[in-house]
């Protein structure tokens, strides 16, 4: 009986998440009259992929997801190797207040949206508006602390005597992280490369104001939206956003075997 | 420094205010089993880390073979370490964590992996070479750590407290088959326990660790039988010796109505301490004289072939263990014992050292 409640609560929660996802695959599916009648009118008997050939035709929305790709690729590079870096000598500092971590959390207090405008002027006067990699920068310096903060506990989680197994094995510091305490907090890595990847692929505010011509795709999306009543349709517009939605996804589907995976390791021998 | 095996020098550590040890000295001769014995806490790991690399002394050196390695990187200086929770590498096969060694030290596959099979079937964990850890057994994850230590044939193993996570059974067992490995590969070792029976059933010698220094370094049996000071002869040897306090009075020991000759030399100090392990002393018929003494039974246990008393006296409770025979007696009952002329140890009250007593008044 209670199981069978929590299942209802868990499923009536997965529909709410979920419907305004799955409008948008109906939609990208449809005609566009079937999105333009009143009342609205959502059918699965005129299923089309024409919004889809719309979408994959238009060289901008194509664009915007290879820029989008190389931004969230970089971001969670730079994150992870420095994250990685500045988070190994954290892995044994376990004092009772820990100001390092109260620093970083610090940072996060910050409104984000009143950093827009210096950090426009900043890389303005250092010639680097409208380059990916500045921007992969920024999304890197605003995720980091908060990702120095996990990749550290995950680090931390793992038993100091491995480490110290692996250096009387032969191993020099860094081939001991690199073969023993990486290997077996990937599950934690893989969690923080997911969470950079998303929150920068999904970012727009500061995409908007950095970039000119090498826009990201969520700028482009917002752009093709401002063009709907230019005479775009409702179905490419609904296509590109479930396209939009893909790299994420497959980023998820990769990394999601290493997490479960090290769970289940984990369950085993390294906490007993 | 030119003897083969390892010295430590003048060590000393300390963590924060807290000092652990206090210029230590150490040599563990070439191929020599050492065990180093001492209670939780003494600084038993931290001199094996010292030893390993692991951490480093404020003061002092570690020679191996006469050549200075204070300062070298754990990676440098040819060591195998079994840890107590045996941290086997959770993502590795067990041959993997067997030949992770060899191949970070860039010896080939094949190689490695053939001396891996060997050691494997030695230790019979052959048939798990391709587990994870988590698919082990204590007892089967103790071997492989064993096997990993080994498996490179390092200059120096070291091990501390391999045997702690495992069942009574298991750790006999282990213990034996760590013998059979040493007489096989005599690699010089260090062994870490607080375990006193491991201590004497394993060691070539018996290096007695406490207040940051080696109170005694010895065979098994000259530990046993002549301890260096009161520690060493309170904390080896269960039940513990007997130890009375009393004056030395012209060549024989004074304690209340006991008086034992000892044949202490002449310029050994007035205050001291009397022991005697419980197997010494026996009960007796006779009347009282001056090498007995009354009681009264408080505790009688019975361990296997063995019997133990414990006996109320005016100068303090002693310890008789002897085998089991003859009518048992009870609780409260009156008893005399009786304390030999040889068999005895003499400390001196102020220092604790042992005052030296005649050859000849002394059985071994
Ligand atoms: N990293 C450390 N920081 C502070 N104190 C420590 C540390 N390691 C050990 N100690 C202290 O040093 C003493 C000796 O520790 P250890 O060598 O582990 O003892 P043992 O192995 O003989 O039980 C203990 O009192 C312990 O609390
Ligand atoms: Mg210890």
């Amino acid at each position: 009986m209670q199981a069978l409640s929590i299942y209802s609560l868990v499923g009536l929660i997965l529909l709410w998440v979920l419907i305004p996802i799955l409008y948008i695959v109906l939609a990208s599916l449809q005609p566009e009259i079937n999105l333009i009648s009143i009342p609205l009118k959502i059918g699965f008997d005129d299923f089309g992929i024409g919004g889809y050939k719309d979408a994959f035709a238009n060289d901008r929305l194509m664009d915007g997801l290879k820029n989008s790709a190389i931004v969230a690729g970089l971001a969670t590079l730079i994150v992870l190797v420095v994250g990685l870096s500045a988070a190994y000598p954290l892995m044994r500092r376990t004092g009772r207040i820990r100001w390092w971590a109260i620093g970083m959390l610090a940072t996060q207090t910050v409104p984000v949206i009143t950093l827009v405008i210096p950090v426009f002027i900043v890389l303005r006067n250092l010639n680097l508006l409208d380059q990916l990699g500045a921007l992969s920068l920024v999304y890197a310096a605003f995720l980091l602390p908060i990702s120095i903060l996990i990749l550290r506990n995950f680090l931390a989680d793992v038993p100091e005597s491995l480490e110290r197994a692996a250096l009387i094995d032969g191993c020099t510091r860094f081939q001991a992280f690199r073969r023993v305490i990486m290997p077996i907090a990937a599950p934690g890595i893989a969690a923080v490369a997911i969470f950079v990847f998303i929150n920068s692929w999904n970012e727009f505010l500061f995409a908007l104001v950095l970039t000119g011509s090498n826009q990201t795709i969520t700028v482009r999306l917002a752009e093709l939206q401002g063009s709907v009543f230019e005479g775009l349709d409702i179905p490419a517009l609904a296509a590109a956003t479930v396209i939009a939605v893909i790299p994420v996804l497959f980023v998820v589907i990769a990394l999601h075997r290493t997490i479960l995976s090290g769970i289940i390791a984990r369950g085993g021998t390294v906490r007993g | 420094m030119n003897e083969t095996g390892l010295q430590l020098t003048g060590i000393n550590k300390a963590y924060r205010r807290v000092r652990v040890l206090e210029d230590m000295e150490l040599a563990v001769p070439e191929g020599q089993f050492v065990v180093l014995l001492g209670p939780s806490g003494c600084g038993k790991s931290t001199t094996l880390n010292i030893i390993g690399g692991l951490d480093s002394a404020d003061a002092g050196d570690v020679y191996l073979d006469g050549k200075r390695i204070t300062h070298l990187p754990p990676h440098k200086r040819d060591m195998g370490m079994v840890f107590q929770a045996y941290a086997l590498y959770p993502h590795m096969t067990v041959l993997e964590n067997m030949t992770f060694g060899m191949r970070i030290r860039r010896m080939a596959r094949a190689q490695a992996t053939r001396r891996a099979r060997e050691i494997a079937e030695l230790l019979e964990i052959e048939p798990l070479l391709k587990r994870k850890p988590a698919q082990l057994s204590g007892g089967q994850q103790q071997r492989v750590a064993l096997g990993r230590a080994l498996v490179r044939r390092p200059r120096v193993l070291l091990m501390d407290e391999p045997f702690s996570n495992l069942d009574a059974v298991l750790r006999v067992r282990m213990r034996s088959e760590i013998h059979r490995l040493h007489t096989r590969f005599e690699t010089t070792t260090v062994f870490v326990t607080h375990d006193q029976e491991e201590a004497l059933s394993l060691a070539d010698q018996i290096a007695l660790l406490s207040d940051g220094r080696i109170r005694q370094i010895a065979s098994p049996t000259s530990v046993y039988d002549e301890p260096a000071d009161l520690f060493v002869a309170k904390f080896v040897g269960l039940p513990q010796m007997n130890l009375i306090e009393g004056q030395l009075e012209g060549g024989t020991f004074r304690a209340g109505p006991l008086s034992v000759p000892v044949a202490a030399s002449s310029d050994a100090p007035r205050n001291v301490v009397l022991g005697a392990r419980p197997e010494a002393l026996t009960l007796t018929d006779e009347p009282a004289g001056p090498q007995t003494l009354a009681g009264r039974l408080l505790v009688t246990e019975t361990i296997g072939p063995e019997l133990r008393f414990e006996i109320e006296t005016e100068v303090g409770d002693v310890t008789i263990r002897r085998a089991v025979q003859g009518e048992p007696m009870s609780i409260g009952e009156g008893i005399r014992v009786r304390w030999p002329t040889d068999a005895l140890h003499l400390f001196a009250q102020e220092t604790g050292m042992r005052i030296p007593l005649e050859v000849g008044l002394r059985s071994s």
